[in-house]
């Protein structure tokens, strides 16, 4: 994918190192490189633009990250069923410019790309974690905060995760992507401790909100030339928005899925209704005023944030659910940023502990 | 017929004089003059109160969006003139013509409502008994509520829920999505 910068900045003590060197050696002609001593200041929004979120997008940041890089999933909590899943963030904003994305207000106070230049200390915080872990088989991903391969080809940060990953044997690294940027992978093995996922959509929902990402078929294509080269894959059905075709393109998509991988080498599928705060919901409507998915029939729901109201939503979580163990009954499904009562009711058991699912989703 | 700059103006001067906020103006503004002036005039002939009518602006504008047309296409809709034109005063005329693009803004949340209630409706329960679905459905929780004075009360409110059990149960398998509703 290429994407379209107008700037980069870099923190000083990066300038000679080989992430700065790999990213001005990719750069195209004509960005402008800034070098300085703090990058902070050029995360912020430049609030001369119309739309400082995506004058943001087109700008890079080489930086240190000033504070941890591994935590747990801000999704995670009492009030969701919880899948364990880890964070690690290695950079910040994405360069796709999907209409509900959670970025927009996430990172409204500091829209720019931000790549952290230190990403190395990461490597040292999961060391201590794995140790600090037992037995434990943690799953540990990037793309919270930022698409996890977008900006590879430009940075080629997945190659030393590979590496680092395959090296370990409690720890599973997560890619989670919208692309089809996977030719770096495709020259290193994994030795079965990296798992790639793509968020999958409908085409309808990929032309309407998901701006810049490569389309389903390149995704699913992508997964297959993954899985064959030992990968294992994941897809995130998340999220699902339920318009009036939804249903039928939702099971289409996943037939288009099946057809093309086995659901027997599909690692686990998660499903998400969409949520979104208030805060969110006002930035996406006023920046995608003419996307007709971000008009459903979305209620505020108990825990502050727009959602499906509860019938609808559960009956196409219910069928999509049923359609996947229909076709794989032991293929690993679970809900995302739902309750335990909703985990129940669409997969028919209520949800294993969050160590428990962790180490399953880790371990396949 | 008004000129644009004219119908700007037109809608300038009431969104001033009803304290419209600036954003909100900025929508109503940017919906062109023919949409612009249908909804200044719906707020005139019925006297719609501020609140009301930043209502009808999302839930118009949400409608024609979602229905793939326009503003004053969805405001010209046979049913929608006909609430305006209806007998009785202002007040109820603006919070039924509401009424009616909220269940057009939500049309499945509106059918789901109606097919809950009515099975709610279908109980015989004594008073002193309150079944009340969630507030737009946004949860799964359905809420009982018991008002006993007396011991006897209590008994004979808990006896009719037990004798409602199997309606009711099927009311909360609809609000988790079954299939029946």
């Amino acid at each position: 994918m290429n994407f379209e910068l107008d700037r980069i900045v870099i923190e000083q003590e990066f300038r000679s190192g080989a992430l700065a060197r790999r990213v001005l050696a990719g750069l195209p002609a004509g960005v402008a490189v800034e070098y300085v001593d703090d990058g902070r200041a050029a995360t912020r929004p430049d609030t001369q633009f119309a739309d400082p979120f995506v004058a943001g997008k087109r700008r890079l940041v080489l930086m240190r990250r000033r504070s941890p890089f591994v935590m747990a999933c801000p999704a995670g909590g009492g009030e969701f069923a919880c899948c364990g899943y880890l964070v690690m963030a290695l950079a910040s904003n994405c360069p796709m410019d999907c209409s509900y994305c959670f970025l927009q207000e996430y990172v409204a106070n500091n829209p720019s790309f931000q790549i952290y230049a230190n990403y190395t200390q990461a490597f040292d915080e999961l060391a201590t974690l794995g140790k600090r872990a037992g037995g434990n088989h943690l799953r540990v991903g990037t793309g919270e905060w930022a698409d996890s391969l977008a900006w590879d080809k430009l940075t080629g940060l997945s190659l030393e995760l590979v590496d680092f990953f395959s090296r370990q044997r409690r720890l599973t690294l997560e890619l989670k992507t919208k692309t089809d940027e996977i030719d770096n992978l495709l020259t290193v093995d994994p030795k079965g401790q990296v798992l790639v996922s793509w968020s999958l959509s409908p085409p309808a929902v990929h032309q309407s909100c998901e701006h810049r990402s490569a389309p389903p078929s390149a995704r699913i294509a992508a997964a297959r030339r993954l899985c064959e080269a030992g990968y294992r894959i994941a897809f995130h059905l998340d999220p699902v928005i339920a318009y009036e075709q939804a249903q039928c393109d939702y099971l289409a998509l996943l037939d288009q899925l099946f057809e093309t991988i086995d659901p027997g080498r599909i690692a686990f599928i998660s499903l998400g209704g969409l949520r979104m705060t208030p805060g969110l919901r006002t930035i996406a409507r006023r920046r995608f005023p003419a996307d007709a998915m971000l008009v459903g029939e979305e209620v505020l729901a108990p825990d502050g944030r727009y959602r499906t109201f509860v019938p609808l939503r559960a009956a196409l979580l219910s069928a999509l659910a049923q359609h996947i163990r229909a076709r794989r009954a032991d293929l690993l499904t679970y809900l995302c940023m739902e309750s335990a009562t909703m985990s129940e009711r669409v997969l028919g058991a209520p949800p294993a502990r969050a160590g428990l699912l962790g180490a399953r989703l880790a371990s396949g | 017929m008004m000129s644009e700059a004219g119908a700007q103006a037109a809608i300038r001067a009431y969104a001033s004089a009803h304290h419209i906020s600036a954003p909100a103006l900025e929508r109503w503004l940017a919906m062109g003059e023919a949409d612009g002036l249908a909804i200044l005039e719906l707020a005139q002939v019925l006297k719609l109160r501020t609140g009301q009518l930043l209502s009808a602006l999302d839930l118009l504008s949400d409608i024609a969006l979602r229905q793939g047309t326009e503003v004053g296409t969805v405001m010209r809709q046979p049913e929608l003139q006909k609430l305006i034109d209806a007998p009785g005063s202002r007040p109820e005329r603006a919070s039924a013509y509401l009424a009616r693009l909220t269940e057009l803004r939500y049309p499945r949340l509106h059918r789901m409502r109606e097919r809950l209630s009515a099975a709610l409706g279908e109980l015989k329960l004594p008073s002193g008994v309150t079944v009340v679905l969630p507030r737009d459905l946004s949860s799964d929780e359905l809420q009982i509520r018991l008002n006993p004075r007396t011991p006897a009360q209590f008994d004979h409110q808990l006896e009719a829920l037990r004798a409602q059990a199997a309606q009711l149960k099927r009311v909360i398998a609809g609000l988790g999505g079954s299939d029946e509703f």
